[in-house]
């Protein structure tokens, strides 16, 4: 018995072990090399700078550039987080601080339920509803008021069709939402009561204690927070491919359609027909692949300091 | 003094708005997705397959199915591969800054795109047989899986008070047998919990499938060729010109979400009242 | 002297990562007595109670130097088989640690891991209940989880499983300080009534408990061993000033 159990252990841990080295190591690192494998193509057609600073995409003349997926990624996914951040931080302060005991259950479990709604519908829902109402309500008066202003009227140029940056970055802030919202209550609760008891016990106002005590405690896991919702906003396919109208231009205007690199994938895929084009749509996923994994890491490492800080 | 009660008071005025904005997004998008689905929810839609394009009528039965056997498969390979990494990580690999890392790696590999997982199945799986199959769709979403659920996992297992392992050693027990007789049976709730999440996630995944299992418009089970699933079929039906196909995608989108918010209450309610009776130690969700 | 020692310590020396813990400890414990380690907190009596069964195997950076003797042999050798060794020395911990199973096999387990089968594993978790004096309490209920026993009765369990194994050697570090008097006195009488069949070390940090049950007591501080002798010698008449400072309570 005691023989048995000692090899046992060893075959075991190592078959374990094999699965934690699977997971970690080989699996991200054969995205990577597959990812990189077939945009080898590409990358030898087109170098690094030219496909990062073109925004010519033509399957007909092969000539591809992924400036316009770039940087309609990186514009819808930022006003996203701009007006998602905001609201995140608020509906946190709303439970932690606000919220009587039986109130804060059910907000907490409505967040919990956005989160869990699949993207796909949040798409669709966007597709068939918001995309109306925000061509016939919101942008016209949204026109209406801005294009008279200086400087931001350009903004807000182009017919107004509801497909477009603003309604694809509006649909993608309603997303991240829930989950900001959760890491920033979660990074609240790790404040020691003692901490605001002291505040409050000088006199402090509950909004006080949350703007000086709360929030710079705090202050690591909310960037955290924000760079892991850029992270996950970044990556996002079905909800933006309804929504930006595949349109590979650089976007001038809120009202512009226009294209991430998911939108390029998610419709082009399965149409790429010749080795160069499939090769330009891997390079864009590599592309992708590399910002997420280099911004998540970023998050990841914000969000240790405050766990080490305080633990 | 008044002022800086005024100020707080409209700063926490400010934040209930918030939770209000989020409510409002909620009840906007549940409620057109429950009127709209349940309108067009009928038998048919479960009982049979598609019609020709454009002749009204038909349903969904192949995607459902579909969609079953797409994410059970996936289950099946994801779940073990995720619990046993998540194992090693609690139990094995806690004081090696070379596993650690690799833990975070694995963490990292959860909000990766889960479209890249797609493209990765295409090149491996796709490109090979020349042809869409169901396998590639159900490997990428298996890769999907294994990072979200050995990190619960993992989450889990640390939360065991280190005593109640101490204890089994000092009745001369091995760390296998620790790890499989107490360690996993105290956390079997939250590990389970876990799972159920995960599961929950995939169902509702679309982009890794668009370009591995493809869609198919007849019931097939094959899993070399390729197979309907559910979220796929929405987004054709949604992008297509039929109105009859806009709402068939509205009924099988209402009894998407529905299943997918019922497993997500279900594995929350476990995680709940599981360590409710027995267990005293608090787990902070 | 030498007849009923059980185990004895020799120049032990223990280093947490480059700290020197336990400093040049030398100490007999004798069979079937009750050997009490007493001392101001910090002063090492975990750190070596659990040299005794090798805890500090279970984390990294921790080091030994010496010899603990238990069977003619030195337990502190890489070579020892750690598995035998802690059936032979048990160990019940501060906070009761049931397992989350029935009572019944929560007492069984350290059997069922020995290979230990049917009929002779119910006859030893009922002796070890009896002798734990947990028997009927629990005779009726044994299929229930152990969580829904008492603190007092969870602690008495872990003592049945303990010695369910039948060890020579029980450690115990501080077992009633998380109960309450009526617990903890029901748990000293246990110890009074298990010595005659094994040898017990006991951490702590009450020093009337010492002074109620034990045969032995060591006194420690700052990681060495100031005095052992028989019980009453170290509270009537101890030879060093330091012992007799702290018994009388001067420093705590």
């Amino acid at each position: 018995m005691k023989k048995k159990g000692f090899y046992l252990e060893i075959i075991i841990k190592n078959f374990l072990g094999f699965w934690a080295i699977f997971s970690g190591l080989f699996f991200p690192f054969t995205v990577f090399f597959i990812l990189f494998y077939e945009s080898r193509l590409a990358i030898k057609h087109f170098g690094i700078v030219e496909f990062l600073t073109s925004s010519a995409w033509d399957p007909v003349s092969e000539t591809f550039g992924g400036l316009a997926m770039i940087v309609g990624t990186l514009i819808s996914t930022f006003i996203a987080i701009l007006i998602a951040g905001p609201v995140a931080i608020g509906i946190a302060i709303f439970i932690t601080e606000l919220a009587p005991s039986w109130l804060k259950g059910i907000i907490t479990s409505a967040i919990e339920l956005l989160a869990a709604i699949p993207s796909i519908i949040y798409g669709m829902w966007g597709f068939f509803i918001l995309a109306d109402f925000m061509r016939s309500y919101v942008e016209p008066f949204l026109q209406k008021v801005f294009i008279p202003v200086p400087l931001i009227g350009k903004f807000f140029s182009g017919p107004p069709t509801g497909i477009d940056v603003l309604t694809t970055s509006l649909v993608l802030s309603i997303m991240i939402i829930p989950f900001m919202a959760s890491v920033v209550k979660d990074s609240f609760n790790l404040v020691p009561s003692v901490m605001k008891e002291s505040a409050h016990c000088l006199g402090a106002t509950k909004w006080e204690v949350v703007k000086d005590v709360v929030i710079p405690y705090t202050a690591s896991g909310i960037a955290g927070g924000l760079v892991l919702s850029t992270g996950r906003a970044l990556g996002e396919t079905m909800a933006v491919t309804f929504l930006a109208g595949n349109v590979a231009q650089v976007p001038t205007s809120l009202f512009s359609p226009f294209t991430t690199i998911t939108v390029a994938l998610a419709n082009q895929f399965t149409e790429a027909d010749t080795p160069l084009y499939l090769s330009s749509l891997f390079y864009l996923s590599l592309i992708l692949f590399v910002l997420s994994f280099v911004i998540l890491s970023f998050a990841k490492i914000l969000v240790l300091r405050l766990q080490k800080r305080w633990k | 003094m008044f002022k800086r009660k005024l100020i707080s008071n409209i700063m926490l005025f400010i934040s209930f708005l918030t939770a209000l904005y989020g409510l409002f997004w909620l009840f906007w998008i549940l409620g057109t997705l429950f009127v709209n689905g349940f309108k067009y929810l009928t038998l048919d839609l479960f009982l049979q397959d598609p019609t020709p394009p454009g002749i009204e009528g038909g349903g969904l039965r192949h995607a459902f199915i579909g969609h079953i056997i797409i994410t059970s498969l996936a289950t099946l390979i994801g779940v073990p591969i995720g619990v046993c990494a998540g194992i090693y990580y609690a139990e094995y690999g806690k004081n090696s800054y070379f596993f650690m890392a690799l833990k975070n790696i694995t963490d990292i590999m959860v909000s990766t795109p889960s479209i890249i997982m797609g493209a990765v199945m295409y090149a491996l799986m796709v490109v090979p047989f020349k042809q869409f199959n169901a396998i590639s769709g159900i490997f990428a979403l298996a890769l999907l899986m294994i990072p979200v659920i050995s990190i619960t996992t993992y989450e889990m297992l640390i939360l065991v008070p280190h005593t109640l392992r101490e204890a089994a050693y000092a009745l001369g027990a091995y760390k296998w047998q620790i790890i499989k007789d107490i360690t996993l049976k105290a956390a079997k709730f939250g590990i389970l919990t876990g799972i159920l999440l995960g599961v929950a996630r995939i169902s509702g995944e679309t982009a890794p499938l668009l370009f591995t299992a493809f869609n198919n418009a007849y019931l097939s089970v094959d899993l070399f060729k390729p197979m309907a699933s559910l979220t796929v079929t929405i987004f054709n039906y949604v992008m297509g010109p039929y109105d009859y196909w806009h709402k068939q995608a509205w009924a099988a989108a209402f009894f998407l979400t529905l299943l997918v918010l019922v497993l997500s209450l279900f594995a929350k309610a476990l995680l709940y009242f599981g360590t409710l009776n027995p267990f005293k130690w608090k787990i902070k969700k | 002297m030498e007849r009923n020692v059980e185990i004895e310590v020799r120049n032990l020396n223990f280093y947490y990562g480059e700290k020197l813990v336990l400093k040049n400890i030398n100490l007999f414990i004798y069979k079937n007595k009750v050997t009490a380690l007493i001392g101001p907190s910090g002063c090492g009596k975990t750190t070596f109670l659990r040299c005794l069964n090798r805890m500090h195997d279970l984390y990294v950076g921790n080091r030994y130097e010496g010899e603990i003797i238990f069977e003619g042999k030195n337990i502190l050798n890489k070579n020892i088989d750690l598995i035998g060794l802690r059936s032979k020395i048990g160990m019940v911990f501060q906070k009761p640690t049931p397992f989350p199973m029935s009572i019944f096999d929560n007492v069984a387990y350290g059997l069922k891991l020995k290979g230990i089968k049917s009929s002779e594993l119910k006859e030893r978790v009922e002796k070890a209940l009896i002798d734990a004096a947990l028997w009927d309490e629990v005779k009726d209920k044994l299929k229930e989880s152990a969580f829904s026993l008492s603190g007092g009765q969870q602690q008495r369990l872990c003592i049945a499983r303990a010695i369910a194994v039948e060890p020579k050697v029980l450690l115990f570090d501080e077992p009633t300080s998380a109960l309450d008097p009526i617990s903890t006195s029901k748990i000293e009488e246990l110890i009074v009534k298990l010595k005659s069949k094994i040898t017990i070390v006991i951490v702590t940090h009450n020093m009337q408990q010492a002074a109620r049950i034990s045969d032995y007591t060591a006194f420690m501080y700052l990681g060495e061993l100031i005095e052992v002798g028989p019980t009453e010698k170290i509270f009537t008449t101890p030879e060093k000033k330091l012992t007799e400072d702290y018994i009388t309570g001067r420093f705590g």
